[in-house]
């Protein structure tokens, strides 16, 4: 049980990298435009 | 024609077309003449200066959304770079519409982010103490960990509801939010307090399930909106930024902004007016179909008004006298009742707002009995009050009706409808007669060659090609149905044009002459209404007639079946001549032919049948359907046509296919019916727990499960609407009669 005294800060720890990564994705537009981007020529 | 782009560095100009972010740089949308496969979009990003953050060219709608630098280049030298490299850019105003819906976009998914990867943390941590697997020397490190966690979802992802249901209950009318922000807030606090204390229950994990459930909702509400302004900020094909004016010491390119009453300003062949103003000097043809959806070039004479926006299609240029310039032109008014219509809340979402102020009311008071019922035992009586103000949370009966609309809105736009005025689907499917008009809206703006007949011993082939090269240098709607015919050994040269009436030029040396045959020359077997008849002749002698008709749009036949089939009733409302309005609807199948009609009679036409008691849906195109658009109960405007249906429109249909009009009515029939079944629901629902959580038992996490269960169920209801028959093929990003 003690394990838990790591394991939570760290799965906190973790938890706010990946939503600081997706806020950055979102600040970046990488979220603007789902529909389009399917059906747009491939710019190489 | 070298244009000078320096106009575009000055501050006022460049406020108005472009847009400034917070890290300094500056972001526009420009449109892109020639923009037609991957290959020019790597020709264009490699014409782009040093200094361009990121551009990001859109092939299908010819657009190219650009962010820069202002400090390390300037924009009329990313401009004329773009332009030297072969593709005509155009400048769009910008007022910075599509930004705000953008940057609200970003905020709702970051929260939605936080509120899911947070919330999920805390509802594991949770689920612990709830299995009872859990020394009571844990209890507090799963506690704190979990009021960590469950602090950004409450404040950060919840802050909108909480934000807006509190300011609401201090203004003294409590809306949907205000019982979610009190829910949020005394779960939130008492679970801190017992926390601390170590003492009762947490509630954390109800928390953030409730918060990540009504973002969700938020969210796909204000996707449909979000769509509507990016489809609109990209057929905006508005008024020309720049003019060139005519001044005592020459022509100088000045911004449209600085035009003034009485100033002479010079448009070149192909370009587009600045502002309304009147015609000096000679005749000349300008295509309105921005302004009116009319396909035919118009003749204008001298002294005769000229909208901003209309494009001069003959060969030379014209001088105008600015009569209204900058916000006052008739484009910017269209321009300004196309946001105001954006900008507008649904009906329903009003209605249940004033609902919810009462049903909130009861809630809380019922809230505040519950706790004194339970008195002296404050734990019981806390959560039953609790219990009563999420498991009451009208979260089930508020998604009830977004949802559905919303996902109704998202089917239907792609089919290129795009919903306007959320009310409209509510109100259509009670529709029971369609008002259709003919012109820009049964028939497309392009004419086809129809039928040829010889007059003297040539051939087909040689009459269309010199009708082709007498054509070739103009372009409007009669010149393109030439288009296809030219043959290599014919130019035509001195083409001349009079306006109204036709072209005429030399063509190997013989005058050639290309005009509308008057009918009664023409003959009398011309008996197709709906064609219009053009004589071609050399040296004076006619030569052939050529009949041009208007093509009908794709997918006609099929809406029209698919109304009747429906029990709608269909008039045509056409203001052509008799024969040619009713050759159309009889080929279409259409029952009611009116014809000949002002748009006063009209929409005289329109209240006769209102007064009867019918809903009618209107579909039309153009400045003739402004009234008939604006007076039905349901308007479809055509967004290939005039801007003025857009305004008018509750619905917009984005490409040239009527098909998807078919599927409008049935759609929103089952749009009605998803949202009956969900507040039949939610009502129930909301019923059946009452009592139950005021009798406490039922505790804020069955409260707070219930609640989710109920919006799931909701939701996935609405989302039925997504799936389902006659989804056609996607049609994207068609732009016609996009001026630039």
């Amino acid at each position: 049980m003690n394990s838990l005294y790591l394991l939570i800060p760290l799965s906190i720890g973790l938890v706010t990298l990946a939503a600081a990564v997706f806020i950055l994705a979102i600040r970046k537009g990488q979220f603007d435009d789902l529909d389009r981007q399917q059906q747009r020529m491939p710019d190489e | 024609m070298s244009q000078d782009w320096t106009l575009y560095d000055r501050a006022d100009v460049l406020d108005q077309v472009s847009q400034r972010r917070r890290d300094g740089q500056r972001e526009m949308l420009l449109r892109v003449e020639g923009l037609r496969c991957g290959a020019c979009v790597r020709r264009l990003t490699q014409a782009l200066p040093e200094g361009v953050s990121d551009a990001r060219a859109d092939v299908p709608s010819g657009t190219c959304e650009l962010s820069w630098d202002p400090q390390q280049v300037a924009l009329s030298q990313i401009l004329s770079q773009i332009d030297a490299a072969g593709f005509a850019p155009a400048v769009l105003a910008d007022d910075g519409a599509y930004q705000r819906v953008r940057e609200a976009r970003h905020s709702a998914l970051a929260r939605i982010g936080v509120a899911l990867l947070f919330g999920m943390q805390v509802m594991m941590l949770a689920s612990g103490e709830y299995l009872g697997e859990v020394d009571a020397s844990m209890r507090p490190l799963l506690r704190y960990a979990q009021w960590l966690l469950a602090t950004p979802v409450a404040l950060y992802a919840g802050w909108p509801f909480l934000r807006d249901g509190w300011r609401s209950l201090l203004a003294g009318a409590p809306t949907m939010d205000t019982p979610v922000a009190m829910a949020l807030t005394g779960a939130y606090l008492s679970s801190a307090f017992n926390t601390v204390l170590d003492t009762g229950h947490v509630y954390f994990d109800s928390v953030a399930m409730f918060v990540l459930l009504l973002s969700l909702a938020r969210f796909w509400e204000q996707k449909g909106r979000a769509q509507a302004a990016d489809r609109l900020r990209r057929l905006a094909a508005t008024q020309p930024l720049s003019a060139r004016r005519v001044d005592a010491d020459g022509v100088h390119d000045v911004a449209a902004s600085e035009l003034e009453e009485g100033d002479e300003i010079l448009v070149a062949p192909g370009a587009s007016v600045a502002a309304d103003g009147v015609l000096l000097g000679c005749a000349a043809e300008f295509d309105e179909s921005l302004l009116s959806g009319e396909a035919v070039p118009q003749p204008r004479g001298p002294g005769e008004t000229v909208c901003a926006g209309s494009v001069n299609c003959g060969l030379q240029p014209v001088r105008i006298r600015v009569q209204r310039a900058g916000t006052q032109t008739t484009l910017s008014q269209i321009a300004r009742m196309v946001h105001r219509a954006l900008a507008a809340r649904p009906q329903v979402q009003i209605w249940a707002d004033r609902i919810a102020g009462r049903f909130v009311a009861v809630v809380m008071v019922l809230a505040a009995v519950a706790l004194l019922w339970w008195w002296p035992d404050s734990e019981r009586g806390f959560e039953a009050a609790l219990a009563v103000l999420v498991v009451t949370c009208p979260c089930a009966l508020s998604l009830a009706t977004p949802m559905a609309l919303a996902s109704a809105m998202t089917r239907l736009s792609r089919q290129g409808l795009l919903v306007v005025r959320a009310d409209a689907l509510i109100k259509l499917a009670s529709v029971d007669r369609v008002c259709i008009d003919k012109t820009g809206t049964l028939t497309t703006r392009d004419m086809r060659v129809q039928r040829v007949k010889l007059l003297a011993g040539m051939s087909e082939a040689q009459v269309l090609g010199a009708a082709s090269a007498l054509e070739a240098g103009l372009d409007h709607p009669i010149a393109r149905a030439f288009r296809g015919f030219e043959t290599q050994d014919r130019q035509a040269e001195d083409v001349t044009i009079e306006p109204g009436r036709g072209v005429h030029g030399r063509i190997q040396g013989h005058n050639w002459s290309l005009r509308a045959a008057d009918p009664a020359t023409a003959g009398q077997d011309h008996t197709e209404a709906f064609m219009r008849w053009f004589e071609l002749s050399c040296e004076d002698q006619p030569v052939a007639h050529i009949a041009l008709t208007e093509e009908l749009r794709e997918g006609v036949r099929h809406a029209v079946r698919h109304w009747h089939q429906n029990g709608l009733k269909v008039h045509l409302l056409s203001g052509d001549r008799p024969k040619a309005a009713a050759a159309v609807a009889g080929f279409v199948g259409i029952d009611e032919v009116h014809s000949a009609m002002t748009p006063a009679s009209k929409l005289a036409h329109l209240q006769a049948l209102q007064a009867q008691g019918h809903r009618v849906l209107a579909v039309g195109d153009g400045v003739n359907d402004g009234p008939l658009l604006a007076g039905a109960d349901v308007s479809v405007g055509i967004a290939s046509g005039a801007a003025l249906a857009q305004a008018h429109g509750d619905a917009i249909l984005m490409n040239d296919d009527l098909s998807s009009l078919s599927s409008l009515i049935s759609t929103a029939r089952r749009t009605r019916r998803v949202v009956t079944q969900n507040l039949v629901w939610a009502a129930a629902y909301n019923l059946t727990m009452l009592p139950l959580a005021f009798s406490g038992m039922i505790t804020p996490w069955i409260a707070a499960l219930g609640m989710g269960g109920s919006s799931a169920l909701v939701t996935l209801n609405a989302m039925r609407l997504l799936r389902g028959e006659t989804s056609q093929p996607r049609q994207q990003g068609k732009l016609t009669g996009a001026v630039a």
